[in-house]
């Protein structure tokens, strides 16, 4: 409380003070051009110019992952659709051949011709479903090997296993498929090239979940169908998710797999990062387990311009417009929702898109610096702009300041100021009076000249004060003759006598004389005697 | 003065010429005017209507001289406040506490100077 009264009692005090005009005009042109910026930038707020630059991450980053999941789940869909047809497609023709030589699947089993003739039948199935699917490569596997007697027989199954040989970003229409798992027999008829880690059959030991899958009992397809991990395909480098739909026997037992499989490689080059204003924007799909994004087990869009390694975790920190993520070294901004899109062991996929942290931040610094930089060029701008208006509007008020210091005040004085010029012209009419009061100003030995004329005044006669009477009245010289019944000879008669005993020479004298006495207000000391 | 004067003014016009006098109550000097031709003298009216034109110029021209005669006697004659006659310059003293005529300074034993000083003085 003290202090609040310490400082009106300042403030008060600070109000005594004089400013200057120039100063104090400049206040007022500095207040009225930044209340006008205050209206300007509340305006802009008002319009959404200097939004929350989080809530504008949160809703581009909202915008992309309903793009990302709805392009990701089409994707899906299509392959689950292309790979259930693929399997129907085996199963009849696996009914066909199995029925006609009345066989059962087990019978499959060391039956290398058999499987050749089933593989030649299937493979142009596989060939077109992998060239209508958008994936990298298609198999089927069945639960039959060609040597029950061999090392890994029991871990061992045939069937087709196609991929593209070399991927890239423009299609895959005109790419070279290659022949990674199968009879080559069937590849060389088909003239399809070995892959450089060819293998005849299949290694279930390292596909995921094959066990459990011939062991499951499907009712619907479209139910069981589901997406591996990710996984190291067997001798190569590429990491691989396959989606899995089982091939039922005609008596609806899973005698196998098949499917597409969708590359690391692939989803780099199909899931490409979106560069907006916050950064490079990332597109993956991942499993979810205890609050964090297993990225080594889903898949990833290109990670270029980031740090993002797909062999880490990351952790989910939740936030009001966006989530966090981090992996222990790097920061992520983010957003992630659960899709249709099952997983192996009905683990929860999600779609995720992601911003690294340091470029949101460089963005979010840069918008910060320019409206930092634009406050404070819109500061200089009103504080020029104040100097110079607040100096143009003074100038004529200093110079007419001046002029009316001065002894010299110009007649015709023009400020452009209508107020200033009234002013300097009532100056200069004051002065003017003031000079001509001191032209008229009684001469400093007045008290003698006063006390000698009105001695001098006692000396004249009666006639003569007569006629001095008619001047102190105000009567010219030839208006007495007919107020006083006499010839202007006589009053030029009494004239000279009376300027004689007053000392004085003419009439003009004798009127000053009169002229002294009355604005002394002493007329009476001549009147008196008249 | 002028009405004292006005009131005491003879007029000696004739249809030729306009002329007035003032006669000095004291010395009987006799103050005349300066003599005005009148605009048509000698000239005879053709017409009556020419004759009335001619009238009331005269009366116009002769109103006109009069007062210049007035003006220029009340410069010569004073009104005495005692005997209340009008008496020339010279016959008028300067005196301390009134103006008065010549006659009247001699009857009241009152001493005065002159407007004028009288015309054999002036003379000599």
């Amino acid at each position: 409380m003290s202090r609040i009264k310490e400082i009106l009692r300042l403030t008060a005090q600070i109000k005594k003070q004089s400013v200057s005009m120039q100063r104090r005009l400049l206040l007022y042109w500095l207040s009225m051009l930044l209340g006008l910026a205050a209206v300007l930038v509340l305006i802009l707020s008002v319009a959404g110019v200097f939004s929350n630059d989080a809530q504008k991450a949160g809703e581009t980053l909202q915008l992309q992952l309903d793009n990302a999941q709805l392009q990701l789940e089409q994707h899906m869909e299509s392959l689950d659709a292309n790979s259930i047809a693929l399997s129907e497609q085996i199963s009849r023709t696996l009914e066909s051949v199995l029925t006609g030589n009345g066989l059962t699947i087990n019978d499959l089993n060391d039956n290398p011709e058999l499987l050749q003739k089933l593989q030649e039948d299937l493979l142009p199935r596989l060939y077109m479903t992998l060239q209508l699917s958008q994936c990298s490569g298609a198999y089927l596997v069945l639960n039959a090997t060609t040597n029950t007697g061999a090392d890994k027989a029991s871990h061992s199954a045939t069937g087709i296993y196609l991929r593209y040989a070399n991927l890239s970003a423009k299609g895959t229409a005109k790419q070279d498929v290659v022949f990674f798992r199968g009879i080559p027999d069937i590849a060389r008829a088909e003239r399809l090239e070995l892959h450089n880690r060819w293998n005849l059959e299949f290694d279930t030991e390292r596909f995921p979940g094959y066990d459990a899958w011939m062991e499951a009992e499907v009712e619907r397809l479209a139910d069981a169908c589901c997406w591996t991990e990710r996984f190291r395909l067997t001798d190569t480098w590429e990491d691989v998710q396959l989606l899995c739909v089982p091939i039922l026997t005609p008596d609806g037992r899973v005698c196998g797999l098949c499917g597409v499989e969708l590359s690391s490689l692939y989803c780099y080059l199909s899931y490409p990062e979106l560069n907006g204003s916050f950064g490079p924007m990332i597109t993956l799909l991942a499993p979810v387990q205890s609050g964090k994004l297993l990225l080594d087990k889903g898949l990833t869009g290109s990670v270029d311009g980031t740090f993002l390694s797909d062999a880490n975790a990351l952790a989910v920190q939740k936030g009001k417009y966006f989530n966090t993520y981090f992996d222990g070294g790097n920061r992520y901004i983010g957003l992630h929702c659960k899709t249709s899109v099952r997983g192996a062991d009905g683990n929860e996929l999600v779609t995720a898109v992601l911003i690294p942290e340091n470029t949101y931040g460089a963005y979010r610094n840069t918008n910060r610096l320019l409206l930092i930089g634009c406050s404070v060029l819109l500061f200089a701008i009103a504080l020029c702009l104040s100097l110079f208006l607040s100096k143009r509007f003074v100038q004529p008020i200093l110079h007419t300041i001046q002029v009316i210091q001065s002894d010299e005040i110009p007649e015709n004085s023009v400020t452009g100021i209508a107020e200033l010029d009234e002013l300097v012209q009532f100056v200069h009419s004051k002065s003017n009076a003031k000079t001509l009061q001191a032209a008229n100003a009684l001469p400093p030995n007045i008290e003698e000249l006063f006390h000698t004329f009105s001695e001098r005044a006692k000396t004249l006669s009666t006639a003569e004060r007569g006629i001095l009477k008619y001047y102190i009245d105000g009567h010219e010289i030839t208006e007495i003759p007919d107020l006083a019944f006499v010839s202007i000879h006589t009053v030029k008669k009494h004239n000279s006598n009376i300027y004689q005993k007053l000392g004085i020479a003419s009439r003009d004298e004798l009127m000053l004389y009169i002229d002294l006495f009355r604005r002394l207000d002493r007329l009476n000391e001549l009147t008196d005697c008249v | 003065m002028r009405e004292i004067v006005d009131a005491i003014l003879k007029d000696c016009s004739t249809r030729e010429v306009f002329s007035f006098s003032v006669r000095c109550a004291e010395c009987g000097e006799v103050w005349k005017s300066r003599q005005i031709r009148f605009s048509k003298a000698g000239v005879s009216p053709l017409s009556e209507g020419k004759r009335i034109v001619f009238d009331t110029l005269y009366q116009k021209e002769h109103e006109r001289a009069r007062n210049a005669a007035v003006s220029d006697a009340a410069e010569s004659f004073n009104y005495c406040p005692i005997c209340r006659r009008t008496v020339c310059n010279r016959c008028f003293l300067i005196c301390e506490d009134l103006d008065m005529c010549i006659h009247c300074a001699s009857q009241l034993n009152e001493q005065g100077a002159p407007v004028m000083p009288p015309l054999i003085e002036a003379v000599i």
